[in-house]
């Protein structure tokens, strides 16, 4: 049996203005893959991403998460931190003290990096430590332990020495690797991104995605990651998940990615014929705008 | 310019109708500018009509009476000026203790007022309300009642510049906390982050610096304020300035005004410094 880190049954995404994001998604996710979600802006990739760590509520269907309560312990001493159940065993998490625990837990990485812009490197990542503090304990600053641990994950995106500037100062792409930092910071087993290169040039993005790659593979980390480019999928993606109009249409292995899948996939925005097969790029600018409306 | 006009457009005639069309309607419109800057100025000039200001006699006599007063007023007399070091620091004092207990009720206040931070859409109208009736009362009069209720001195001074100033402070903290960036809470909330942390953590440090610029304008606020409230007997250089009043020393009177002149302009430039720091 395949170990399963996060599944989704029959789930469903439908926002208040009645639009059906996602249809009834049966997903399995396996432990340490890496999993690229592949679609044209408003497939659903966002709302199923946001729906796995319950930023958008389900409509229907639930998503169950398995944890591995070994490595959550290495920061815990209470043993009541760690959650209920029992480790290996998927639990719903829509009850919200299970949700925190799954949130914090969960990486996500975002396409605007989600900075706050006057604070240094540190204090944004830190704010990756959260939801490890419970109660009061929340009003209190971080322990020294916490800020070496975000150092550490500063230091493996390879911005430590601009760790004490402010994260608006830096480049799209160093502020990109500071989130994947806020990320990391939460020793997290799950690692979401959404379109986390779709604001970058090919060269930095193509480093990043690399980066994020080369940390899920060491770390064992399970990673779904949203892209519109489909080269970089190929490359990376351990599977390729493709959304068409909030349903899953592909779902293999990269070498089973043909050019006919991708037309299909991409059949509604390939239609203005300027933008022919450079389509990528303008797309993506539109896609940032409608996942932002989408979202909102 | 023709060439730019008609280029694109299907035919030179078509152009010229959407032309003469499109001046037709930007006349219109200035037509009704003028209308409302006409109304305008009638309002104006029937409001100081209304307030007696085209009565040419009682400038007329008014005027000796100004001269008067004007001359017993110079040369300003700066004689008692070290009876007026105590109610100075004391109006400073009131402007300091005014300002940090409005901003201890304003904050939690503002984040129940905030749509993006309140518990729930009735609270956040609730004690907008509040908010808008503690506005409404001025200082001067809540200066009065709080020297009814617990006696002379800056402690009234200081109730009235702190509750009349939540309604105002409350309010701009609200507004600037209503238009943080979404984006970072977002990240807070997926990383797990209760409502509180998020608040604290994500909230908060983005609008720091604008708190602390309504803070300080305040302040400012605060210490030309207190002046005024010493005259209802809540402490401070007002209570002088209206004892020099009353005894009719109009050389003293000037020469408080200038003292609090000079004040004003220090806590004004001390503000200012501050609010670079605090960049």
């Amino acid at each position: 049996m395949s170990d399963i880190a996060i599944k989704t049954e029959q789930l469903q995404v439908i926002y208040p203005n009645g639009v059906q994001a996602l249809r009834s998604t049966n997903l399995e996710i396996e432990r340490g893959s890496f999993v690229v979600l592949l679609g044209s802006s408003g497939a659903g990739k966002s709302s199923l991403l946001r729906a796995l760590n319950g930023l958008v509520p389900p409509g229907a269907g639930r998503v169950l998460a398995t944890f591995e309560s070994g490595q959550q312990n290495s920061w815990k001493n209470r043993p009541s931190d760690v959650g209920p159940g029992v480790a290996g065993i998927p639990l719903d998490i829509s009850p919200s003290t299970r949700l925190r625990q799954h949130r914090s837990r969960t990486g996500m990485v975002f396409q605007q990096h989600h900075l706050i812009g006057r604070l240094t490197v540190l204090d944004n990542v830190l704010m990756g430590r959260l939801g490890h503090h419970h109660g009061w304990r929340a009003l209190l600053p971080c322990t020294r332990a916490e800020k070496a641990m975000a150092l550490r994950a500063i230091h493996r995106v390879g911005l430590l020495e601009r760790a004490l500037q402010r994260a608006d100062q830096l480049s799209g792409g160093q502020q990109q690797r500071v989130g994947v930092a806020r990320a990391l910071v939460q020793s997290p087993q799950l690692l979401l991104a959404d379109e986390p290169v779709a604001s970058l040039d090919p060269a930095t993005a193509l480093d990043l995605l690399g980066l994020m790659h080369s940390i899920c593979k060491s770390d064992g980390l399970t990673a779904v990651v949203s892209l519109h480019q489909v080269e970089y999928a190929r490359q990376f993606a351990d599977r390729i998940i493709g959304l068409h109009q909030g349903q899953v249409v592909f779902d293999d292995q990269p070498q089973q990615l043909t050019e006919a899948v991708v037309q299909r996939l991409y059949r509604v925005t390939a239609m203005p014929e300027a933008l022919g097969s450079a389509e990528t790029h303008s797309g993506n600018a539109i896609g940032a705008v409608l996942n932002d409306f989408v979202t909102a | 310019m023709d060439v730019a006009i008609n280029r694109g457009a299907s035919s030179g005639a078509d152009t010229d109708a959407l032309v003469e069309s499109l001046i037709d309607q930007s006349r219109q419109r200035s037509a009704r500018q003028w209308w409302l800057n006409a109304v305008l100025l009638l309002v104006c000039l029937a409001a100081l009509a209304q307030s007696g200001f085209f009565d040419a006699t009682r400038f007329i006599e008014g005027g000796p009476a100004m001269a008067q007063v004007a001359s017993e007023m110079f040369p300003p007399d700066f004689s008692r000026w070290q009876h007026w070091l105590k109610p100075l620091l004391d109006t400073l004092a009131m402007s300091i203790a005014g300002t940090a207990l409005a901003v201890l009720l304003s904050l939690p206040l503002a984040l129940l007022a905030a749509p993006n931070t309140t518990p729930n859409w009735w609270i956040s109208r609730l004690v907008r309300l509040v908010l808008s009736a503690l506005r409404s009362v001025p200082e001067i009069i809540l200066g009065i009642l709080f020297v009814a209720a617990v006696g002379f001195g800056a402690l009234p001074g200081v109730l009235a510049l702190a509750l009349h100033s939540v309604g105002m402070v409350a309010k701009f903290y609200a507004e600037a906390i209503e238009h943080v960036d979404p984006k970072p809470l977002e990240a807070a909330v997926a990383a797990g982050a209760s409502r509180l942390q998020v608040i604290t953590h994500a909230v908060l440090p983005q609008v720091l610096p604008q708190l602390a610029d309504i803070t300080i304008y305040r302040w400012e606020y605060h210490f030309r304020a207190s002046a005024v409230l010493g005259i209802v007997g809540a402490g401070g250089i007002g209570f002088e300035l209206m004892a020099a009043l009353r005894l009719i020393n109009y050389d003293q009177v000037a020469a408080i005004l200038l003292t609090i002149l000079a004040c004003v302009l220090l806590v004004d430039g001390i503000g200012a410094r501050l609010r670079k720091a605090l960049k």
